[in-house]
Formats: C-alpha cells, structure tokens, sequence
C-alpha cells in the first residue's frame, strides 16, 4: 500500500537529518519500538511490538536511513520480521523543502506486509499502516520541535 | 500476593470430570481442550478442523452447554463437567438424532458429524418446535463439506417431529 | 497451529486481577471469554507472556438493576443476556442484536465485556451501546471510573480502557414505552461479521419522533454514531414518507474499501439499512 502526506517543522534540513539518524528519537517516533540499536553508521536494528486487536507480537526490524540527495531527499527503509506472524517491508522516501516556517517535509510511503499477518489480519494493514506512518511524522514534529 | 496470582508455566495438574468419569491428567498450559481430549484422553471423536472457532467440529459440552473445544484452554476446565460424542453417544443420549442422521443420509465422510450432533442435540433442547430455518440458522456455525446440508436439516427436522407428536396429548 | 508457550494466572477477584495487570503490564493479556483472544493465540497473531484468566471472577457476571439502570457484569456470558428477561423488557435492542453475533456455541462462551473491549470495528455490541448511550463500568488502581460509549470506542481496536483498567460493568438506561428499537445488518451467511450494519434507538411522542440514535458498525475503525442525519430525520418525520433522504450519510460516513464492499457501496447499505429500520416504525 501505498501512503503519503506533508508535515510542517520548526526545524532546518540539517536538523531533520540529525533526528532522523539519532536513535533515541527514533525509538521514540517508531510506534511500538521498544528496543533500538545501531548497527553501523546508517542501519539500525530494532524490535518493534504490534498490540492491535488480535494481533499483538513482536517484529524485530532493520531499519536503514539513506542520504539520497542530502540535504533535501532521504529515504528510510526497514524490513522485519514477525516470527511466525508474518513479515512487513517499507521504504519511505522524504523530501525536505526549506520555507517560512522551517522546512516542509514530504513524505511518500510504500508498505509491504506478508505472512499470516496479512492473510488474516488485512482489515486491520491500511488503517493501522496509515496510523502508524502518521504517529512517526507526528512523534518526529513533536521531537524536533522540543530542540 | 496470595497463591493465586502466582504465574503458572510449563504445565499444570488438572481434575475434571468427562463423560461422567473422574480424570486427573497433568497437562500443558497452552494446551487447549480439544488436543487434551484427543491426545492426552485418547477420545478422537472431538475433530480439529480450523482451530479458530468457525468450523464447529470441535464442538463439545462444558458443563453441560455446547462450546469450542478449541478455543478453551485445558487447564481452564479443571473441576468442570466435560461431555463429548463418545459419552453422549455411549449413554443414549443421541439416539434419536443418530438415527435420524442414519435414515436421512445425514453424514458422509462423518468429520462434521459429532460436533453437529452436539449442536442438534442443544437446538433441540432450547427449540423443540424449531423450523427449518430455525434449525438452518442454529446449525449455521458448523461446516459440512460433503452433505450439502439438506438430508441434515431433514434428519434434524425428523427428530423435532417426532418429538412433537409424542408431547401430543 | 497451537498456541505459543505463555504464563497463565486466575485471579479470583477484581483487586487480584488489578494487581496481576499492574505486575505484568504489556507483557500480559486479559482471557475473558476467549472467543477472539484463544483464534488469536492458535494462529500464532498474538504472543503474550502472561495471560491473566478472569473467568472465575464471580463479581464481574450478573444481570441487575440499579435504580433506573440496567448493570450488565463484563463477564455476563452473551448466550445468557439472550435469554434474559430482565434484558428483554428493559434493553430490547440486546436482545435483538444478540442471535445475530456469530453461533450459539460461541455465544456460550463469549462475553458482552470482551466483546467491548476487543472492539472489533465489525462487533454488534459496540454499535448496539453506542446506540443505547451506554456507560463502560472501568476499574483500577485509582478506582471506579465511567466512559460513555461513544468516548470508549476511539479507534481501530482501541478503546479509552488503560492498560491497568479492567473493564467490571456495563450500565445502560432502562428503556422506556416512549422508545423502539432497530437492528439490521447484512451478512453474506448467517453468523458472519456484518458487511453493514446498524443499532438504532428512537424516542417518540406519540407518532412524532423526537429523538434518534443511529450507530453505524463496519463503515469504519469504531461505531459511528450519525447524529446530523439522525437530526434530519426527526425534523423531516412529519412530512417525508419512504423517499426520505438520506445524503448527510455521505458526509458522516467514510468506510474502507475491502473485500466485501467498495467505501461507496457500504454508504449505500448504510442507507439502505436505515431505510428498512424507519420503514418498520412507521408501520
């Protein structure tokens, strides 16, 4: 599936780029995240618990952060698995355009979500991806807005 | 805090009563009553079919009511009453469904069969006068793959009739 | 597939069962009547480490009045509110939605509580206490706390409970002779989830409505209660026969595409669901 929307920060590109890359926010921006850990300079490896309904199991996550066209364009992409549950891949591109206000960040997101979680769980994928995506973007104004 | 609310893990002890006999069996906790039966009881009567609860070839009785052998835990039914297809079927008590099913041509391949027996059996206790769509309506949480369903409600309608006439004064 | 390995603790009264959500938190996951809970756990979509039995809470079941409230105990068992003549004279509506929630097996064992609480956007008693204003009874370690129905169901499987709450009752107003009751859904077999579905209650003055209450189920993440269409409807009872309309629907209502229905076509059910409910009270 496919989501995408706009966000409006209090913040500079570079700052932006320095949130995204810290693994504290990005503990806090992840919904469920309860465990984070850098890996190398750019990956993380994290562990992610979904309690949603009849769903409530824990995916463990490598999330990547990719300077695409720094400062303005960057990409996230994070593959998990579920365990028996199922398995979940996405990439979210983001775009950065400085105005008035801060910079106006853009985001275009593409989720795959595969396994049992998704044969059986499908009502749930579009209204819980769609509220997961914008708890990130929302925790990341909230992170950077305290700064 | 008081015993009960200490965790149990692993398996437990468990003393229930199922078709009319004591059993005491130390079980796992994750278990659930169908695979307790069936594979701790050796009573296979009681199929597994989907393991979520629609199928209905699990159906049993607790304490005297149908329910998803399924969808209980074992450990949940310590000190409870337990009937299954054997003991219902051992002790007379589905006879007359049994042989309606047998003239009405009622099973095929018999997966389905005890867990619509049991559901018949309680529709017939709480709906004595059910009608077809009653009894297509109750019956509507059981699959059967074979039968196409009508010599089942025939079967079952048969048993209702034959009730009614002998209320008849 | 089997259940995972988890901790299994019955706590015999409320306090106990407090005490055990407090110890455990998210690691723990309440069993009421398991229905939903124990597919979950066979499927392997839930992996709890503890979870916490309240089935042998005498407290939480029971069916009494409370002055002039009907005080449903979470545990109550849906096969016994079906049958239940208090329930019948004073909360008709439960009775009417209660043969349509899945089979009687299951309703044996599922409870009007864990129904609440899993709020799942496709349940019956979300919607049927939406449409009944009714009140969730919560309890914690701060104490008794009310959530109106409409407050109590926010979003996709989330309700206002906290995590350290139990939810102990359900109060609902007792009905009166000024007020009827409806309930349609259409489902594909009988027992399925609704593909739409509709609790309404309706308040009269002799043959002018006054009031109404419809709580839509299945066209988004909780019940949705339409409260300008329903608005409409009163003002317009008088004068407007069978043709009347229903646009605003368009506006309070915005379903999900699925399997089942397109967002468009569930607006239109919905529609078409209040049209037979308003056709039954005028007749």
């Amino acid at each position: 599936m496919e989501l995408s929307g706009e966000i409006q920060l209090s913040a500079t590109a570079d700052e932006i780029w320095k949130t995204l890359n810290d693994p504290v926010a990005l503990q806090r921006c992840i919904p469920g995240c309860t465990a984070i850990d850098r890996k190398d300079s750019n990956t993380f490896l994290t562990t992610i618990r979904i309690k949603i309904g009849p769903v409530n199991t824990q995916f463990s996550t490598l999330l990547t952060v990719i300077p695409v066209a720094p400062p303005t364009r960057y990409s996230l992409t994070g593959e998990g698995q579920g365990g028996s549950s199922g398995f979940a891949k996405g990439t979210v591109n983001i775009e950065l355009k400085a105005n008035a206000a801060g910079t106006l960040l853009g985001y275009r997101s593409q989720i795959l979500i595969g396994g049992k979680v998704a044969q059986v769980g499908s009502r749930l994928l579009t209204a819980t991806a769609k509220k997961w995506v914008r708890q990130f973007f929302d925790t990341l104004a909230a992170v950077i807005n305290e700064d | 805090m008081s015993d009960s609310l200490a965790v149990l893990m692993g398996e437990s002890e468990i003393s229930l009563t199922v078709n009319g006999e004591s059993v005491s069996e130390r079980v796992p906790v994750r278990r659930n009553l169908a695979d307790f039966l069936r594979l701790d009881l050796g009573l296979t009567g009681t199929h597994v079919g989907c393991e979520h609860g629609v199928c209905g070839a699990c159906t049993i009785r607790l304490d005297g009511r149908i329910v998803r052998s399924c969808l209980i835990l074992a450990i949940q039914t310590d000190g409870k009453r337990v009937d299954t297809i054997e003991g219902l079927s051992d002790d007379g008590h589905l006879e007359d469904l049994q042989a309606a099913f047998h003239a009405r041509n009622g099973l095929q391949c018999g997966f389905c069969t005890p867990g619509i027996l049991l559901t018949a059996a309680e529709l017939i206790e709480t709906h004595p006068d059910a009608n077809r769509e009653q009894i297509r309506v109750f019956l509507s949480g059981n699959y059967c793959r074979c039968t196409g369903y009508h010599a089942i409600v025939d079967a079952i309608e048969s048993v209702v009739r034959s009730g009614q006439e002998k209320r008849e004064p | 597939m089997k259940a995972p390995a988890f901790g299994y603790i019955q706590p015999k009264t409320v306090d106990d069962a407090l005490e055990c959500l407090q110890q455990h938190g998210s690691d723990a996951t309440v069993l009421a009547g398991g229905q939903s809970l124990m597919a979950s756990l066979n499927m392997r979509l839930s992996n709890p480490a503890v979870l916490i039995d309240i089935n042998d809470i005498d407290e939480l079941s029971g069916i009494n009045m409370v002055e002039n409230r009907l005080r449903i105990g979470a545990m109550t068992r849906q096969a016994e509110l079906e049958h239940s003549t208090l329930v019948s004279q004073h909360a008709p509506l439960i009775t009417m939605v209660i043969p349509h929630i899945a089979h009687p097996a299951i309703r044996n064992r599922g409870t009007i509580g864990g129904s609440i609480v899993f709020a799942d956007p496709a349940a019956e008693l979300p919607a049927c206490m939406v449409a009944l204003n009714g009140q969730m009874v919560a309890q914690g370690p701060d104490g008794e706390r009310r959530i109106t129905a409409t407050e109590f169901f926010q979003d996709l499987f989330e309700t206002a409970l906290a995590d350290n709450e139990l939810l102990t009752a359900i109060e609902i107003p007792v009905a009166d002779e000024n007020q009827r009751f409806g309930f349609r859904e259409l489902t594909r077999r009988h027992g399925d989830y609704a593909i739409v579905g509709l609790c309404a209650s309706s308040d009269w003055s002799s043959d002018d409505l006054t009031e109404l209450r419809l709580a839509y189920f299945n066209v988004g993440p909780r019940p949705i209660l339409a409260e300008q269409t329903a608005s409409d409807i009163c003002r317009n009872w008088r004068q407007e026969q069978n043709g009347m309309s229903l646009d605003r629907l368009d506006g309070e209502l915005d379903p999900p595409d699925d399997l089942n229905a397109t967002s468009a076509m569930r607006v239109h059910l919905a529609k078409v669901l209040t049209r037979r409910v308003l056709k039954e009270w005028r007749s």
